[in-house]
């Protein structure tokens, strides 16, 4: 009897649970504020121990660079092994250092040169698996990044923001089955829409089959979207085919090393370029 | 089920995810730390139990490691632990190897129903990839051999099985 009961109230407490995910997956792909608050709440509550975890991770990291360093140093002069040691543990502190710096230099580089309206970044963690690539930034609505900012790097566009909290932004790679971006080829100027195929290339639809599309064609963002502005590279053409319709089958060699990413750059204002002003309201009379 | 337990036991995992993904971006693709709760209550303790910390658990993956649909790796989380606490309940699966068996069949059972639930909100999907799949259960069956010695000395007997 009271395991027929309990049988029972595991039951319903399935059914709740499942539906309650239901909803919160329709809110969510909706973009509905209910599931946002959830979110939110999670990422909040949550984000001492993961930004803890992420630095102790990052420590890590730099002790495994560290012992490699150490190690090399050891084959080369075992005499001088204990003075390398020490040093390289100052070493490997300056190194980060300086990697950083020529990092968010060319960061601000490109800063100056292209988004003059941005914000640097931290990329706190990342999913890159085959359906689904994202990656969790440390910077939020606080700072002026919102949903559908685009963001970038050193070297070319890396995503779109689809979510955004206070302190945190959730960015979809380029790489990302569902993402898309505007795309145009450099040097004879076709557009299409370049998607992405998760652990494939990236590909270019929407071309067509008399366009000039060479192998090795630098394709960037044409601004047409409205999330970047025109110019950032998206890669390079590492196959172009005649399609079965009238669009060409091209694929891309995406410029960013997604997996390298340490610091990026939010565009926190969208570009007004390539879009079409609102159909004006007609009058009655 | 000790809230405070299970709540803690999950922070760990997250934890370990978040850290792992600084040494090696790559490793969520293939190691899933979270689904190691859902597989300790669901066979160690009740199916209840099991269902409650595979929907935080999914929560939790799904807040810091998806983008676009909250609640899908919940959903599967809470559905598969309600299937293992349910099976737990009837068969013996405390042993070394069916311990194992049972994480790889769960880690690809979540993989087929994540794609599948994708694919039925007509999500843009990528076709499976057997060799993925195939290290992610690989994976979750080291997970569990490592994770569950740990887990007894530190939850200890508190979460043994119990008749719900």
């Amino acid at each position: 009897m009271t395991a027929r009961s309990s049988t029972r109230t595991n039951s319903a407490l399935l059914v709740a649970l499942l539906a309650a995910q239901l909803l919160l997956m329709t809110l969510s792909t909706q973009r509905e504020d209910g599931a946002n608050v959830l979110e939110s709440a999670v990422l909040r509550l949550t984000s001492p121990f993961a930004r803890l975890a992420a630095a102790v991770g990052g420590g890590f990291s730099s002790a495994a660079e560290s012992v490699r360093s150490t190690f090399a140093a050891k084959a080369e002069n075992r005499r001088l092994e204990r003075e390398l040691r020490q040093a390289s543990e100052r070493e490997t502190a300056l190194r980060e250092a300086e990697l950083e710096n020529v990092r968010l230099r060319r960061l601000l580089g490109m800063r100056q040169s292209l988004a003059p309206k941005s914000i640097g970044a931290r990329v706190v963690t990342a999913s890159l698996t085959g359906q689904s690539r994202m990656m969790v930034l440390d910077r939020g609505t606080a700072d002026g990044v919102n949903v559908d900012c685009g963001v970038v790097a050193w070297g070319g566009a890396v995503g779109r923001v689809v979510y955004a909290d206070a302190r945190f932004c959730k960015v979809v790679l380029l790489t990302d089955p569902n993402s898309g971006v505007a795309g145009v080829i450099q040097r004879s100027r076709a557009k299409g829409i370049v998607k992405g195929q998760g652990d494939g290339p990236l590909v270019m639809e929407y071309v067509s089959d008399y366009a000039d599309v060479l192998l090795g064609d630098h394709v960037v963002t044409s601004g047409l979207d409205g999330i970047f502005p025109p110019g950032y590279t998206i890669g390079r053409v590492s196959y172009v085919a005649s399609g079965e319709d009238v669009s060409k089958v091209i694929r891309i060699l995406p410029a960013v090393r997604y997996r390298d990413l340490e610091e990026v750059l939010v565009l926190t204002e969208p570009p007004g370029e390539g879009l079409l002003p609102p159909p004006a309201v007609e009058s009655d009379r | 089920m000790s809230v405070v337990r299970a709540a803690a036991l999950l922070l760990a995992c997250l934890g370990l995810q978040v850290g792992l993904v600084r040494l090696a971006p790559t490793s969520p693709r293939y190691v899933d730390f979270l689904v190691l709760p859902v597989l300790w209550y669901g066979i160690r303790s009740s199916q209840r139990s099991a269902m409650l910390v595979g929907c935080a658990g999914g929560l939790l993956r799904d807040a810091w490691f998806s983008a676009g649909v909250l609640g899908l790796n919940g959903f599967t989380k809470t559905f598969l632990g309600w299937v293992l606490g349910g099976l737990g309940a009837r068969v013996d699966l405390n042993s070394g190897g069916t311990r194992l068996v049972v994480a790889a069949a769960f880690s690809v059972s979540q993989s087929a129903l994540d794609l599948g639930l994708r694919r039925l909100l007509d999500r843009v999907t990528t076709s499976p990839d057997p060799v993925e799949w195939a290290v992610r259960a690989v994976t979750a069956g080291l997970l569990v051999a490592v994770g569950f010695p740990i887990l007894d000395r530190v939850m200890g007997t508190a979460a043994g099985r119990s008749a719900r």
